[in-house]
């Protein structure tokens, strides 16, 4: 058997022991809730956690050649969710090492299996491919989220806490908000 | 009340993920401390925006100071323990419903996957029965006998700088929102918890800067920013030009401190100028004109939004009377309001307790339809969209619904109006009538199980982007999921906050679909006498037809 027909016999069980694996990124309490509730809008993280990595695993090891442009339209949520949690980049991003972890255990278990050295860079290879979308698409969120800050900056919301009223904002030269104060005449440019 | 149940509940919390592999080492809840780092916390008030609640309000906001959160001297006065164990004695003897909501949790679970902060975080201290139990710990410490003879075998812990920076941290990832409450089996109102929480914590001067200055401009000018008069009514104003480029039509009734007006009419000061509220704002001064109402606008009480709900019930009571005191000096005979989130929560729940009955008002009448709105009996205030739909039920509008054929519109409860008042049906039979696409999101994310913004309670500012995403999420997988299905790109909520705030929530996770309060809806669809052939909407967008 090659590590091809391995990685398709043994689908169900590795997309699980890998969602699982990923899950407990999460406090145990969380981890446990997040593996076990099965609708999608009660639990976000677990349905998205699990949806995607499933998704994932079938574009990675289905087909001969990798849909990246799939590759990404399916991840994309789910990197979403670890760019604004609490993780640092790499425990953001680590989970793509989570499935070499899991392959090399269940691999190691099957003792008829000779996997060649060849098959395990080619396999290494298109995790670190992947790995390399994922990093594309973590550095995309971030900055999703900074221009969401500043379009909120622009809107004037932040006026709220900043100055006593709109002339005070306007005399602070230092936030170049002179755009900004002026009331919003909505059918201009500047305004849409 | 012996409760070794906590003690049981050996519930663990994330201390730091492994860098590779994410994996969470854990420990007991209560030695894990709260880190505050740049992003997790909100900004503490300004020493002076303190002093001036102070000055209002003696002893309520603590000692005025200039203070670091991550610093870990807080500056605090040194006998504020003695502050915080006598402010939860003074609140166990006022509020009986604080007393039963300490003693009657069997911590059954039911509220633990319900909130949309643990559902984003994963945080185990953003459950809501373990965040109300960083508060009963130390109640049963000081307030119980179980807790005083038998200490952490009864889940009693002493008030220290842990606990009170745990209360700071987590009493802020609490957007009272209430839906934990809903799947209570006992009722507890989590929120109510919080509440008690952030006036205990506003006691020894723990607060934030994003709800104490909004609260000391709106008590000071009337509203959040602190427009004066003259800028509040200019800017409103100005909005009257934008109509008439939509329109051709200008209107002649907005008016401002009127005397002997029939109706006041408030609305969250957002709704003058920030956008999407502006064009809200359009809708509710087109349908005016368009029944010929006798309404005003006043520049004092130009603030629906009530921050002092989020600090001190004091505050919130003073701010709240503010609008009556307009309605008696301007002698209207009822009150209108418009889509604001907070300020139907206090009508509904706290108005009548802290400053009704409003004698002086007279039941509120629709002057066009003759409905008598005894529902509001005891606040003597209608929310616009029961106005509105019953004039749409009674026909008195002119309707094409046509003209918001580009808009695939869903609509978000807003937890304040569902389950702060029970206005769940008025909007949607609203937009039916407006719109020809609207699409509800999944059952369990709406009406009464809505899920929060995410940055309600003053919480909803930029400093803390990252956790307004992540308790935004819940919200923003069920708007994806309306998006995906049925190409729904309006996302109408009766909120100013919501307008705010899921702007940004789906700038980043539904950047094709916008926000709009109702009443732009309204004001769309609407046909004005005398106005030109439209072509564009109230954002200047072309109309459907009209693109070329």
């Amino acid at each position: 058997m090659t590590l091809e027909q391995f990685l398709a016999e043994n689908k169900g069980e590795l997309q699980d022991r890998w969602v699982n694996r990923v899950l407990d990124s999460y406090a145990e309490d969380a981890a446990t809730i997040f593996k076990g509730e099965q609708d999608r809008f009660a639990n976000p993280v677990g349905y998205n956690t699990r949806h995607t990595l499933t998704a994932i695993y079938s574009l990675l090891f289905d087909q001969p050649e990798v849909d990246f442009k799939r590759l990404k339209d399916e991840l994309e949520t789910f990197i979403k969710i670890r760019a604004v949690q609490t993780f640092t980049p790499a425990s953001a991003v680590g989970f793509i090492y989570d499935l070499k972890a899991v392959v090399r255990k269940a691999v190691g278990k099957q003792r008829d299996l000779k996997v060649s050295s060849e098959e395990w860079a080619n396999f290494h290879d298109t995790l670190d491919q992947l790995a390399l979308v994922v990093f594309d698409l973590y550095m995309a969120s971030r900055e999703r989220l900074f221009q969401a800050h500043l379009n909120e900056i622009k809107t004037m919301n932040h006026m709220l806490t900043k100055h006593g009223c709109p002339s005070a904002g306007l005399a602070d030269k230092t936030t170049q908000l002179m755009a900004d104060v002026k009331p919003l005449h909505t059918q201009s440019n500047e305004a849409r | 009340m012996a409760d070794t149940k906590a003690a049981e509940m050996k519930v663990k919390v994330v201390k730091e993920p492994s860098l590779m592999t994410g994996a969470v080492p854990t420990r007991d809840w209560w030695d894990v401390e709260a880190i505050f780092k740049p992003g997790n916390y909100c900004y503490p008030a300004k020493k002076s925006i303190a002093e001036y609640h102070g000055k209002n309000l003696p002893g309520l906001f603590g000692e005025p100071r200039d203070w670091e959160i991550e610093s870990d001297d807080w500056q605090l006065p040194e006998n504020w323990k003695e502050i915080i164990i006598n402010g939860i004695k003074e609140r166990l003897d006022k509020f009986r419903s604080l007393k039963i909501f300490m003693d009657c949790c069997v911590r059954c679970g039911a509220c633990a996957d319900k909130c949309h902060f643990f559902l984003g975080t994963g945080d185990p201290k953003n459950m809501p029965v373990l965040r109300a139990e960083l508060f009963r710990s130390v109640y049963r410490n000081d307030f119980t006998t179980a807790g005083r003879i038998l200490g952490e075998i009864a889940g009693a812990r002493p008030m220290t700088f842990k606990v009170l920076k745990e209360w700071f941290m987590y009493f802020y990832q609490c957007t009272e929102c209430r839906r934990c409450s809903v799947f209570c089996p006992y009722g507890i109102d989590t929120a109510e918890v919080t509440m008690m929480g952030r006036e205990l914590l506003h006691l020894v001067g723990v607060n934030t800067n994003w709800i104490l200055e909004p609260a000391a401009n709106s008590n000071r000018t009337g509203n959040h920013l602190g427009l004066q008069p003259h800028t509040f009514k200019e800017n409103a104003e100005f909005l009257i030009d934008d109509i008439e480029d939509a329109t051709g039509v200008r209107l002649q009734n907005l008016n401002f401190n009127r005397k002997g007006a029939e109706v006041l009419f408030i609305i969250p000061s957002a709704d003058v100028f920030a956008d999407p509220g502006i064009f809200t704002f359009m809708g509710y001064i087109m349908l005016f004109e368009h029944i010929g109402l006798d309404y005003t606008i006043s520049t004092y009480a130009s603030e629906g939004g009530n921050f002092g709900l989020f600090t001190h019930n004091s505050l919130m009571k003073k701010l709240n009377a503010k609008m009556y005191a307009e309605a008696k000096r301007l002698g209207v005979k009822w009150i209108l309001g418009g889509e604001c989130g907070h300020m139907w929560r206090v009508i509904h729940q706290y108005m009548n307790t802290m400053n009704g009955p409003a004698d002086f008002l007279e039941m509120p009448k629709s002057p066009i339809t003759g409905t008598v709105f005894d529902n509001a009996a005891a606040t003597k205030m209608v929310h616009i969209s029961e106005f509105t739909a019953d004039l749409i039920h009674h026909g008195k509008l002119k309707i094409d619904k046509s003209r918001n054929d580009n808009q695939i519109v869903t609509f978000h409860d807003s937890c304040n109006t569902a389950r702060g008042m029970g206005l769940m049906e008025e909007p949607r039979y609203i937009l039916n009538s407006v719109c020809n696409n609207f699409h509800e999101m999944p059952e369990n994310t709406i009406r009464d199980k809505t899920f929060c913004c995410g940055s309600g309670t003053g919480l909803n500012t930029g400093e803390i982007m990252d956790l307004r995403m992540r308790a935004g999420l819940p919200r923003a997988n069920a708007v994806k999921y309306v998006a995906e299905r049925h190409g729904v790109n309006m996302l109408s909520c009766v909120c100013a906050i919501d307008r705010a705030t899921l702007l940004a929530l789906n700038q980043y996770w539904n950047p094709e679909v916008q926000v709009c309060g109702v009443s732009e809806l309204v004001g769309n669809a609407l046909i004005m006498e005398g106005e030109k052939e439209r072509e564009t909407d109230l954002r200047g967008e072309p109309l459907p037809g009209m693109e070329g």
